[in-house]
């Protein structure tokens, strides 16, 4: 599955909250949690977290049936 | 992976043997073994197949049969962001650090952030004494190939596997956020003073202290399904500063977690009768131990260190970590299923 591109919005409701699957691997579980925090505090580091997470789902083939979820 | 319990006669004839281990135990214990493909760490503490345990003499030894090459790594607080530079393309990475040391602190407010982090399984454990040498002894790491401990720097032992072995990394967490007021505190840190309560400003010690807030509960916050905890250490009950075993994260919420009525026996039903239990990498929190008094108990077939803070990638408290080596299609299988698709 490809990782969807920078402008997706789901990108955006992931990491607001407003969209959150029952991700399966722990990996995912915390690396979107701890940036949906920094997003809450800072929004301006919104394309900062994304460039991060789509690096994190494009790496890891473990994490291809969560990348499926967002 | 094979857990034993074994005295230090047994251990070394097994790193002798060319075994890829990870041990845990007095640092007498530790300090007696043989040069090998080991890391170590200090703790007294067991959950062992017939229950929870305080030994002195004897190690907890996890054998990682399935290795096919294994490299110790000492990283000086200053080095720990390399933690994932030298891993191998298919494994995991194993890593003690000791309590209280700069090591240990960098780890916890540092390492979510770093690049990579969560690309390959990151397990392991903080490592401690037994609780009345409390400011008298130092917790240590010990790392295998060189026999020298250490007691400001981490040991971690990068595992290869076959592909066909998928490392899977979990928690158990006994514990969900209840139903009380969201903690918002507005710095990250081992301590803190100041917090909102519901939003409105408040002192987190004076919000404890006054709703008589049980303590042994630990804060526990939502990372996107995944409950977090940060356990509660000591308060000041001057000026209300909390000190905890694990950093709040600024900006994050917490609520009080639910209590549980029956401590132990939620833990034995949490963990549960899982029977691969006792082939997989496991460690479990000193305050899930002392406070579901699981001396004599079992954990639902889990067994291994007691700890002084749990790492499932990021540093943890009052939860059981574990690892299983999953058996994952053969490689041929997998490149045919590929080419299928």
């Amino acid at each position: 599955m490809s990782v969807p591109a920078p402008s997706d919005p789901r990108w955006g409701e992931l990491l607001s909250g407003a969209k959150d699957p029952a991700f399966t691997a722990l990996a995912t579980k915390l690396m979107v949690g701890r940036l949906r925090q920094q997003v809450k505090q800072q929004p301006a580091v919104l394309p900062k977290a994304v460039e991060e997470l789509r690096h994190y789902f494009s790496t890891n083939a473990f994490a291809q049936r969560d990348l499926a979820l967002i | 992976m094979q857990n034993l319990f074994l005295n230090p006669a047994e251990a070394a004839a097994l790193i002798e043997g060319g075994a890829t281990a990870v041990f845990a135990g007095s640092e007498e214990a530790l300090a007696s073994l043989p040069r090998g493909k080991w890391i170590g760490g200090t703790t007294v503490y067991f959950m062992t197949e017939s229950g929870g345990a305080v030994d002195h003499e004897n190690l907890f030894c996890t054998l990682i049969a399935e290795a096919t090459n294994a490299k110790s790594v000492v990283l000086s607080p200053a080095e720990l962001a390399r933690i994932g530079e030298d891993r191998f393309s298919s494994g995991f990475s194993y890593v003690l650090l000791p309590a209280f040391s700069d090591a240990h602190r960098i780890y916890a407010l540092e390492g979510p952030g770093w690049p990579g982090l969560y690309d390959q399984p990151i397990m392991g454990w903080v490592t401690g004494v037994h609780l009345s040498e409390l400011g008298r002894r130092t917790p240590k790491v010990f790392d295998g190939a060189t026999g020298q401990w250490h007691e400001n720097a981490a040991a971690v032992l990068h595992v290869a596997v076959p592909e066909a072995h998928v490392p899977e990394l979990d928690i158990v967490n006994l514990f969900t956020d209840g139903d009380g007021p969201a903690l918002v505190f507005p710095g990250t840190g081992f301590s803190a003073t100041e917090c909102t309560v519901d939003g409105v400003p408040g002192n987190i010690g004076r919000y404890l202290l006054e709703h008589g807030v049980d303590t042994r509960l630990p804060l526990v916050a939502d990372y996107a399904g995944a409950k977090v905890n940060v356990s509660v250490q000591d308060i000041d009950p001057e000026t209300g500063k909390v000190t905890f075993y694990a950093p709040v994260v600024a900006g994050q919420s917490y609520r009080v977690a639910q209590p549980i009525a029956d401590y132990a026996g939620a833990y034995a039903s949490g963990a549960g009768e899982d029977a691969e239990a006792e082939r997989m990498l496991a460690c479990n929190c000193v305050l899930n131990f002392l406070y579901a008094n699981l001396e004599g108990q079992r954990t639902g077939g889990f067994v291994g260190p007691v700890t002084f803070g749990e790492i499932a990638y990021i540093l943890l408290n009052q939860t059981l970590v574990r690892l299983a080596l999953k058996q994952s299609l053969p490689e041929a299988m997998l490149r045919a299923l590929a080419a299928a698709r």
